[in-house]
């Protein structure tokens, strides 16, 4: 588990997972801050497969 | 004839600014009359029909894209070919299109394992959950989006206090932290100054006037609008204010925001009171002033940034905040011959910079009208028609929806720049330009060209005021920005406050 | 060395497939991210028509990379990105291979969906990529009949099964078995650039290998 204060943060800057606005990931990026964008998508897309999908996850599958 | 398409992609998501961004290059094209281009929620399906757009044979859900286009039938085709070519490399995207892009917060954090922060700004009602999952994940949180929910908040900001974290917002537009600039944020210099502010332009305007006066910010902790309520009790102001008092960068501590509920007030201060370092209190348009040192309260923004600006440097505070007011009495004389008859008629992208011109307006001349409002009896019944003194917010919900943020686009806040201008009862058109990192690339431009546009009908019977907010390595340019202002005519100020007296004492 | 007969049977922008009498698939590329085994690197298409028998002499194949899969499993680091890829068969047009895997057959996706090269076949290729590079030996009962698909995509199928891949699946090979953030960015991006779908497909096809 990773150990996070609010003294660490001012201490070493942001490093951002940005999820929402490009242009927020671009922004950051032109300040040489390391981002990384997450492809978020609304949840329930298509939720039954998914969930079945992602129980092939951890094996069981030939 | 006008026609009508709504093209369905099926699948596809993009974030809203992305889709409206490509929205206007399409109503920039020939022959299109209107354009939009929207995820197939049922709210969105609802707002389209009332557009007059035929939805009842749609097939699509919200994780589906419209594009609905309106225009000469011959072009209609092509508007949406352009659409579609346009989302694969968005207008604003500098980065490589097709790059890899983590679909999950674990995925995202494998590939940026030192991540302390999560920058949320996707629609409301996902965006609390999506907060959640990343206090998870020991991540600090500056939640961007609005209309999450206050009970939300609440249980967002607890648990973070329980693990160290902070959360930032919701409805969180701006916040510095080490010098970046995260959301909207000026290009200022870093210094020996902390702030923390209920959010928005109030953060953004003591920070240029810091700027303004050689003093550089370190960090700048955005809280949301709500935190001071009593319900959520000040857990990010309270958490802000130590982490600052604590950090050994910091000389001197800002406070920005509204007057907060009586009882997180006092717990503020107490905290503040604790510490051993000097701090400047700007509670905006707050029964509270005075200096009791180490506290020194303030209740406008470039007063609070003057007496910050004198700590930092050592100087005499109270004399600073003096010569400052000294200086708006000044204006009078700047006023004298460009004297006008009749209303001013304030027209902002910043909310706070709105709040605080009502504030300073109300008590040189009177009450001022709305959709924001100081009092509620001043409230406009239509945001779109003024009355006697008005000044509108056009960052409110009721303007926001489906369309960008004025501060991300003026076109709107331009138009009614135009049609007041038509009024003969209006004497000063009042305005901001906000710059800074996610605004709009020319704000100036756009309201320049309303003014000149403007003058040509109404000649010299208005007088035009405005405010630039931001500094020359803001992406913008100040200066570039002021003298496109000046050039169309328009008196540029240097700071709110002083825009806003300056236009009191044209009419007044 | 006898020179190789080839029929001439695509013609693309920037790559032309060729077929041997035994079958087998050989290409001319221009761009190095689009080796594949037995492909040659030039800077131009030579001026060959589809259905054109050519003359092809062995020695002109060059090797530019190594076309074998390695056999040093992917970094755990990169579990949490490799979960997400089966995702990707949720969404159109790949939920048709995702609905047939979630009914629990792999074979049956061989030769199912969109693309020059099905995508079904496509997550098998990747399947068996995944399995060598854990070092272990794909089992043959996964192996599709020549008839249920493409010659083209039967030809990939077959050196994936021998342990070959294309230079960018090599490229990620490479990457995920290493700990650098770029290079498997790099290399992601690229494998993302195949095709309509087939990148999608095959990474999808790595994961259900990395985690069976």
């Amino acid at each position: 588990m990773r150990e996070m204060t609010v003294s660490e943060l001012l201490k070493n800057g942001p490093k951002v997972i940005n999820i929402g606005v490009e242009q927020f990931y671009e922004d950051l990026k032109s300040q040489e801050v390391p981002v990384v964008q997450l492809d978020w998508r609304p949840p329930a897309v298509n939720s039954e497969l998914l969930s079945k999908l992602r129980r092939l996850r951890g094996g069981g599958k030939s | 004839m006008l026609l009508q398409r709504i093209h369905v992609e099926k699948g596809a998501y993009y974030d809203s600014v992305t889709l409206m961004l490509v929205a206007r290059e399409l109503q920039s094209m020939e022959g299109i009359e209107e354009a939009s281009l929207n995820m197939a929620t049922e709210a969105n399906l609802k707002i389209l029909a009332a557009a007059g757009f035929g939805v009842s044979d749609i097939q699509a859900g919200q994780s589906d894209l419209l594009i609905a286009v309106r225009g000469d039938g011959s072009v209609l085709e092509a508007a949406i070919e352009r659409a579609r070519e346009l989302l694969k490399n968005p207008p604003g995207r500098k980065s490589t299109p097709g790059e890899y892009r983590p679909k999950s917060l674990d995925g995202a954090l494998s590939m940026l394992p030192e991540a302390n922060m999560a920058l949320i700004s996707i629609a409301g009602r996902y965006a609390g959950d999506e907060a959640d999952k990343c206090l998870d994940a020991g991540l600090h949180v500056m939640l961007y989006s609005d209309n999450v929910p206050i009970e939300k908040e609440i249980s967002l900001k607890n648990k973070a206090k329980e693990k160290g974290l902070l959360v930032m917002g919701p409805d969180c537009g701006t916040a510095v932290i080490r010098g970046v600039g995260l959301g909207f944020a000026n290009a200022c210099p870093t210094g020996p100054v902390g702030l923390v502010a209920a959010a928005g332009t109030g953060l953004q305007e003591v920070h240029v006037q810091l700027a303004r006066r050689g003093v550089g910010v370190l960090h700048a902790i955005g809280t949301g609008g709500r935190d001071v309520k009593e319900e959520v009790g000040g857990i990010t102001f309270s958490m802000g204010s130590e982490a600052l008092l604590c950090d050994e960068e910091i000389r001197v501590v800002v406070l920005i925001g509204k007057p907060p509920a009586p009882s997180v007030e006092e717990r503020i201060l107490r905290i503040l009171e604790g510490g051993k370092k000097p701090a400047a209190v700007g509670f905006i348009g707050g029964k509270a002033s005075g200096d009791k040192p180490p506290l020194y309260l303030c209740r406008e923004l470039e007063e609070t940034a003057a007496v910050a600006a004198a700590l930092a440097n050592g100087k005499d505070p109270s004399s600073a905040r003096e010569e400052l007011f000294k200086s708006y009495e000044r204006l009078k004389e700047k006023a004298a011959p460009m004297k006008r008859k009749g209303f001013i008629r304030g027209l902002y992208s910043g909310g706070t910079l709105c709040y605080e011109a009502q504030l300073i307006a109300t008590g040189l001349i009177g009450s001022v009208y709305s959709n924001a409002p100081l009092a509620s009896e001043m409230k406009l019944a239509d945001s779109l028609k003024s009355r006697g003194h008005t000044m509108v917010d056009y960052g409110e919900d009721e303007f926001t929806q489906g369309r960008l943020h004025p501060m991300m686009d003026s076109t709107f806040r331009a138009e009614r720049l135009l049609s007041e201008s038509q009024d003969p009862d209006v004497g000063v058109i009042l305005f901001d330009c906000v710059l800074g990192y996610g605004c709009h690339p020319n704000p100036a431009g756009q309201m320049a060209e309303a003014v000149e546009k403007a003058r040509k009908k109404a000649g010299g019977r208005i007088a035009y005021v405005a405010y630039v907010c931001g500094v020359d390595a803001d992406p913008q340019g100040a200066t570039e920005q002021r003298k496109i202002l000046e050039e169309a005519g328009v008196t540029v100020c240097d700071s709110n406050a002083e825009a806003a007296r300056l236009a009191c004492y044209i009419v007044g | 060395m006898a020179p190789l007969r080839l029929v001439v049977v695509e013609r693309h922008k920037s790559v032309i497939n060729l077929r041997s009498r035994a079958g087998r698939r050989y290409s001319v590329v221009t761009k190095g991210e689009d080796m594949g085994p037995r492909s040659i690197l030039s800077k131009r298409l030579p001026d060959w028509n589809v259905g054109e028998e050519v003359m092809v002499f062995a020695e002109a194949l060059p090797v530019c990379y190594d076309p074998e899969i390695p056999k040093t499993p992917p970094s755990k680091r990169w579990r949490p990105l490799w979960f997400e890829w089966l995702d990707f068969l949720a969404e159109p047009p790949l939920d048709v291979v995702g609905k047939e895997l979630a009914k629990g057959d792999l074979s049956s996706v061989a030769g199912l969906g969109p693309g020059l090269t099905p995508a079904g076949d496509d997550l098998l290729a990747g399947y068996m990529a995944a399995t060598k590079l854990r070092g272990e030996t794909v089992p043959a009962q996964i192996f599709p009949k020549m008839d249920t698909t493409t010659w083209l995509s039967f030809d990939i199928l077959r050196d994936a099964f021998a342990g070959l891949v294309w230079r960018r699946i090599k490229d990620l090979c490479d990457a995920l078995a290493g700990e650098g953030v770029s290079l498997l960015e790099e290399s992601l991006t690229s494998c993302l650039a195949m095709g309509h779908t087939s990148g999608r497909a095959y990474l999808a096809g790595m994961a259900l290998g990395f985690e069976a």
